[in-house]
């Protein structure tokens, strides 16, 4: 009986020393949370193969990803409640400038890893001349074409606005709808982007509020609303109730010929019909000028200034910024690394890299709107393809242009 | 000296004391959460208000009434105000004219009525967000070919991309699946009516309609008045709805109230500002329910 008591006793010592032993070797792993703004699948996959590859090299840090639907959102909560996250991707936004200015994050200035960035985009992230951010991928947006039924038409790729039209009106007479648009929910992405190739700035939009110019004489204004309402007239009629799902679906079932979207939906194209034919070419620029492709930079890291293991999170950026780590990441999850080395080889955007190749490039406007306004002047665009008036879309552009800029 | 009068009354006092401290810690936890988790936010809400936050930045100035002062002038508020008003109204309608004809319907002697009873309440157990996006679907695909096989233009396009048509849209779903508690509310109060009051009503001649009117619609009011309540609130804070069929669209048009303070703090960065067009809706929303719940319960049958 004694024997037994001793033996208990002697286990439960030796459980005691097991767990205090196990809580110091946990304590030694360095948990680092970090929130991902993207929700597309492939942006995911690409980053938890990153981080399990960096979790490997490192077992005294350990990296969770949180994903959320909406993590703007998501981050701006947090930052009320001083919860940063240690580590988080983000786009280009206000709301992003103002945790810059409010020294939520750390100034990565300086940092040696930088020099893997192409110095361009590097350049273009910055804010206030230091670099809060390190930018990672970009994305593109330009004209996407089915080349089978070009093909079949016998139809050449356009590379002017006037192309374009002419092509439009070749498909129409064929009997194809030329465009399918996600005009229920994202004009405003067209519209931006457009209108960032029209115009370098928005130099007009500050006249506009100051009263120094009238809206219909804007050329900015002018210039989309010209070619939007081109485009309405060549889009199939369920564009303006669908979002991207229904117009991509019409895409691929070659209802439309075209659309106008972004690199990032290649990966659900080519998920939902692994043979579809199409290339993502340069959108012709309405102004008739060259034609640019329209970037923003879409992924970038961060880290906040409020995260007690600043070395670790560094050395997590020094691990993205390797070559070979953002290959992985690019495979996977398709858009065009700024990482130094990284190659990036998808035959449908063969055509669109030549362009930005080139030296065409066109930095997309949100990143000098004010917050929130695009999605604004975005309503006064689809009222436009509504109506089809253009004294409503200057008088109620006017209006937002005012709102936004003398607020 | 003591008389036994007195020593009741003492042991009345001591009772009464003693049930007060008892009503007292058993309200004070309640009272505690209702401070901690309503009115503690609502004072909050009231100081954000009068200061120029952004949602982010730890500092913030005092800016005085200056937000109050934009919101008279705020058109789009005025438009979203306009927008919950107008379905509210329709809701209302909505909702208390299909749940009582289907209270009324499940009320009567039918076979499988337990089955339709469970059948008709099914929609309100299922999430908002999941209804929205199947309906959604509905409205791009399905609605359109029917409404183009029977040659019925008004349902050939989708119905969510017109401008027009887009509230009524968000409101057929909306009530598809709000009618269900209203319903079973209804139908509670159906069936606390006397059945002789309608069997003397016959006698005396009365018809169907006047059954109806003067027996029914009585005895539903003080349903009715919590039915207004909880349709009016749901109507005038409609969000999910509208935030997953349409996100304020096509051009606005379906922006409500709710959806708007999201973006304005979301979205613009004009945390204060939300916060603002919160409160004065609330300010409204009390206001209409005070009048509201006044004149309805004093229409009541006691």
């Amino acid at each position: 009986m004694k024997l037994w008591k001793k033996a208990l006793s002697l286990a439960m010592a030796a459980a005691l020393l097991l767990s205090v032993c196990v809580f110091a070797q946990a304590e030694d792993v360095v948990e680092l949370e970090y929130v991902i703004h993207k929700t597309e699948t492939a942006a995911i996959d690409g980053m938890q193969t990153v981080i399990d590859a960096f979790n490997e090299q490192n077992p005294g840090i350990h990296v969770t990803m949180t994903q959320v639907p909406d993590a703007a959102t998501v981050l701006q909560t947090r930052a009320q409640t001083n919860e940063m996250p240690d580590l988080f991707s983000c786009t280009t936004s206000t709301m992003f400038e103002i945790m810059f200015e409010d020294g939520l994050i750390m100034d990565l200035t300086g940092q040696p890893f930088l020099e893997n960035v192409e110095a361009e985009t590097l350049k273009l992230s910055e804010y206030n001349g230091k670099n809060w951010r390190m930018p990672y991928s970009l994305s593109c947006y330009g004209l996407y074409i089915r080349t089978d039924i070009f093909e079949e038409q016998g139809l050449a790729w356009p590379t002017t606005w006037d192309e374009l039209m002419d092509v439009c009106e070749k498909l129409t007479a064929a009997g194809i709808t030329p465009f399918t648009l996600p005009d229920k929910t994202m004009v405003y992405q067209r519209m931006e982007r457009m209108m960032s190739f029209i115009s370098d700035d928005d130099e007009e939009f500050k006249q506009i509020a100051a009263g120094e110019l009238e809206a219909k004489d804007s050329k900015t204004l002018q210039t989309y609303a010209n070619a939007a309402l081109q485009l309405a007239e060549y889009m199939t009629p369920e564009s303006l109730g669908a979002e991207y799902t229904e117009s991509y679906q019409q895409l691929l079932s070659g209802e439309a010929a075209m659309t106008i979207n972004g690199q990032w939906s290649l990966t659900t194209l080519k998920d939902y019909d692994p043979d579809v034919q199409i290339a993502l070419i340069p959108l012709p620029n309405p102004t008739g000028e060259e034609s640019s492709v329209v970037v923003s930079i879409d992924t970038s890291f961060c880290i906040s200034s409020s995260t007690q293991h600043p070395d670790e999170c560094l050395k997590f950026l020094e691990f993205l910024s390797q070559t070979e780590t953002a290959q992985t990441y690019t495979d996977i999850e398709g858009s065009p690394n700024v990482i130094k080395g990284v190659q990036y080889n998808v035959s449908e955007l063969e055509k669109i890299n030549e362009t930005m190749a080139a030296g065409h490039i066109v930095i997309s406007q949100n990143a000098i709107w004010p917050s929130g306004f695009r999605k604004e002047l975005g309503d006064v665009a689809t009222n436009l393809e509504i109506d089809r008036d253009l004294d409503i879309f200057y008088e109620d552009a006017a209006l937002v242009i005012d709102d936004y800029y003398n607020d | 000296m003591v008389t036994p009068a007195k020593k009741r009354a003492v042991g009345r006092s001591k009772l009464q004391r003693e049930q007060t401290l008892t009503f007292i810690a058993f309200t004070i936890p309640g009272f505690l959460m209702y401070c901690c988790f309503l009115i503690f936010p609502i004072l909050m809400g009231i100081y954000y208000s009068f200061m120029d936050w952004n949602g982010i930045s730890p500092s913030y100035d005092f800016i005085g009434l200056e937000n109050y002062a934009d919101l008279l002038t705020d058109r789009k508020y005025k438009a979203a105000l306009l927008f919950n008003v107008r379905y509210t109204l329709l809701l209302i309608v909505g909702v208390v004219v299909i749940s009582v004809i289907l209270a009324l319907m499940l009320n009567r002697e039918i076979k499988g009525r337990s089955f339709f009873r469970t059948l008709y309440f099914a929609p309100a157990v299922l999430s908002m967000i999941t209804i929205s996006l199947i309906f959604k679907q509905i409205f791009f695909y399905v609605l359109p070919a029917i409404g183009q096989r029977l040659n019925i233009a008004l349902l050939s396009s989708n119905v969510l991309a017109d401008r027009d048509l887009a509230i009524y849209g968000v409101l057929f779903v909306h009530l598809w699946q709000g009618v269900a508690l209203p319903t079973l509310l209804f139908l509670a109060g159906l069936q606390t009516i006397p059945q002789e009051l309608y069997e003397a009503a016959s006698i005396d001649g009365a018809n169907a309609w006047q059954q109806f009117r003067a027996i029914t619609v009585t005895y539903l009011l003080p349903t009715l008045s919590v039915v207004l309540v909880l349709v009016v609130k749901q109507g005038l804070m409609v969000f999910d709805y509208v935030k997953s069929m349409t996100q304020g669209g096509p051009g606005g048009a379906t922006q409500s109230i709710a959806l708007l303070i999201y973006n304005n703090g979301f979205e613009r960065n004009k945390y204060s500002y939300s916060i603002t067009q919160a409160i004065a809706t609330g300010l409204i929303i009390a206001f209409i329910s005070f009048i509201q719940i006044k004149y309805t319960s004093g229409k009541k049958v006691e």
